[in-house]
């Protein structure tokens, strides 16, 4: 898939765990895991609008997108 | 265990029952076509047959009733010039009929048992499992099937038998028509095979939505 998610770099630059995410978000740590490593189908806006929030970031600084070669 | 579960843990039950009764009457067929194989003599065994055919029936087959194992020759007389009278033809003729329950039966054994497959995993609160989707589709053609053994069955044995055998009056064994097919069997595996197409895109659903976060 195309679609990198750069959630790690995020993590970082707020310092804050996995854990803790998940705690803000309501979302599991191991859905969260899934997430970071890139291995999810789908992502719901809800999502996407909690972590953001939560991280107080863009969703393109979330997910980026790399044509494979 | 809360009440939305005790159904499908019911239907699990009664299902492994009927698995456990269809088993013992299919050895308990099978023992018996075997023994007629040997021409074992209905006299002193304290075995009754009845042949159910049908002479109120424009064609009147000979279909033995698959779960009553009764099976006679009281009302066929057999033709001297086609067919050399053995003592044992009259166990043949039976042991015919109890391997013909056997099969019978053997289909509604094969349904149960894939019948109980799927009531396990609704039982555990996951009925879109791709097995699921697999036991559905089987217990549709082995519906299907069900149907056209039936009908081959019956065609099978009026072929064989047809001028070797006369009813009272006269009457000769007719060969069974369309409308003799357990039509109502072929309907229905028709309609599991559909809902298994159901359950494999419920399953697919299933798999998109788990891998959403």
């Amino acid at each position: 898939m195309a679609i990198i998610v750069r959630l790690d770099v995020e993590l970082a630059k707020q310092k804050m765990s996995l854990t803790e995410l998940s705690e803000r978000v309501g979302i599991s740590l191991k859905n969260l895991s899934l997430l970071k490593k890139g291995r999810v189908r789908a992502v719901r806006f809800s999502t996407l609008n909690a972590i953001c929030t939560a991280l107080q970031c863009k969703p393109g600084d979330i997910l980026d997108f790399e044509v494979d070669t | 265990m809360n009440s939305e579960n005790k159904l499908p843990q019911l239907l699990y039950g009664t299902s492994i029952l009927g698995i456990s009764i269809c088993t013992l009457l299919i050895l308990y067929f099978m023992t018996f076509a075997i023994l007629g194989l040997f021409g074992v003599p209905e006299k002193g065994r304290g075995l009754t047959f009845e042949v159910p055919i049908s002479l109120n029936e424009p064609s009147a087959y000979f279909h033995p009733k698959s779960l009553d194992a009764s099976f006679s020759v009281s009302h066929i007389e057999i033709q001297k010039a086609n067919l050399e009278v053995k003592p044992q033809a009259k166990a043949y003729f039976q042991s015919l009929g109890y391997f013909h329950a056997s099969l019978y039966v053997g289909f509604f054994l094969g349904i149960l048992i894939f019948l109980a497959k799927l009531l396990k995993y609704v039982k555990e609160g996951d009925p879109f499992n791709p097995g699921n989707s697999y036991s559905i589709r089987n217990i549709g053609l082995l519906s299907i099937g069900l149907g056209v053994y039936e009908f081959l069955f019956m065609f099978g044995i009026t072929r064989f038998f047809h001028h070797k055998f006369t009813l009272d009056h006269g009457h000769t064994l007719e060969y069974p028509s369309i409308w003799d097919m357990n039509l109502v069997a072929i309907f229905l595996g028709l309609v599991f095979i559909s809902l298994s197409q159901v359950f494999k895109h419920g399953f697919e659903l299933q798999d998109l939505e788990s891998q959403t976060v």
